[in-house]
């Protein structure tokens, strides 16, 4: 049974309470939830900001390094005086301030071979907000061994993809794409609006799933292009032969 | 015949456009990325095509907005949509 809401949080959750099948039950269901956010730059850091903002009861927030200059035009969650200093200090100390309800696990570093079975058995539901197609696929990896869902949100420059994984069911990340993408590079061109709108997508994807209301884009892809407003949902395939997800 | 091409992703980057109207001679799929690569250059085409000439499996491909199968691309007609879409992963 999901956990009771105190006095307080009914007040302080309100407003989306009053969402259309959401309600009390879907609020308790998002207390009892645990989800994991990493990284948390442009995009984790609006994903983390909105599920603690909404009232999720549990975020690990894996995400390694110090502050750098380059990243204040986007991860909203850091701040100036914290440049040169470690990068998850301010992310928690910030959901702090913003629900301290919220329980929050910071990790200071990002998803790796070793980490990822223990950061993802911590949680109920994964957001891949990764700039890094070897740790996106890790995270793929692992939640289809663990069969919890995952969002998967990524942008580049003015555009947007996000869609939801649940193993088994939909496709997962490598049968979308079975290769590393050889052109990528770890630099890209990025307006915190671009990969905030997909980190809000993703967002609501996984209130939706954690809350049991309305059809997500699991076995579909939402793409956007924010420099021409086209918005479209691409249906996705298994891959019978996936060397992920293909046995499951 | 005429084609509409939309490029998503880093594609739009190398060819400096969003989309284009153009006039290609075959209807297949493979000649007009071909055709597209040696337009543009080679971090277009790598994007596209692997060393062999095949196409990438991370390349997603659209034809009047529903995505083909890549071992079954549809013959194009005139005044086909033909989209093509890379992995992304900005965070
Ligand atoms: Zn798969």
């Amino acid at each position: 049974m999901p956990p009771e809401l105190t006095s307080e949080e009914r007040a302080v959750y309100e407003w989306q309470m009053w969402s259309r099948g959401f309600g009390e039950e879907g609020q308790r269901r998002l207390k009892g939830a645990a989800a994991l956010v990493s990284r948390c730059g442009g995009l984790g850091g609006p994903v983390a900001q909105e599920l603690a903002a909404a009232g999720i009861g549990k975020l690990v927030i894996a995400h390694g390094g110090n502050l750098k200059p380059s990243d204040l035009n986007r991860q909203i969650l850091m701040t100036h005086d914290w440049i040169g200093k470690p990068r998850i200090e301010s992310i928690t100390r910030r959901l702090g301030e913003l629900n301290p309800r919220c329980e929050v696990t910071g990790v200071p570093e990002n998803v790796t071979e070793e980490n990822v079975e223990q950061l993802v058995e911590q949680v109920d539901i994964v957001f891949d907000c990764a700039p890094l197609f070897n740790e996106r696929f890790l995270m793929n990896q692992e939640c289809v061994r663990q069969g919890k869902p995952l969002v998967e949100c990524a942008m580049f420059d003015m555009e947007g993809q996000v869609t939801v994984i649940i193993p088994g069911q939909t496709p997962c990340l490598s049968c979308i794409y079975p290769e590393m993408p050889p052109a990528w590079k770890r630099q890209f061109p990025v307006f915190g609006a671009v990969s905030a709108t997909a980190g809000c997508i993703g967002v609501m994807e996984g209130i939706k799933i954690l809350s049991g209301i309305g059809p997500s884009l699991a076995g579909q892809m939402l793409y956007y292009d924010l420099r021409t407003m086209n918005m479209q949902k691409i249906p996705l395939q298994r891959r019978p032969d996936c060397a992920v997800c293909g046995g499951v | 015949m005429t084609l509409t091409v939309n490029y998503l992703g880093q594609l739009r980057n190398f060819a400096g456009v969003e989309s284009e109207s153009r006039d290609v001679e075959s209807g297949d799929v493979m000649d007009v990325i071909r055709s597209l690569g040696d337009a543009y250059g080679e971090d277009f085409a790598r994007v596209l095509l692997a060393d062999d000439g095949s196409l990438r499996p991370s390349v997603m491909i659209l034809v009047n907005d529903n995505p083909v199968q890549k071992d079954a691309l549809p013959a194009l007609n005139d005044g086909d949509r033909l989209t093509l879409m890379t992995a992304i992963a900005g965070g």
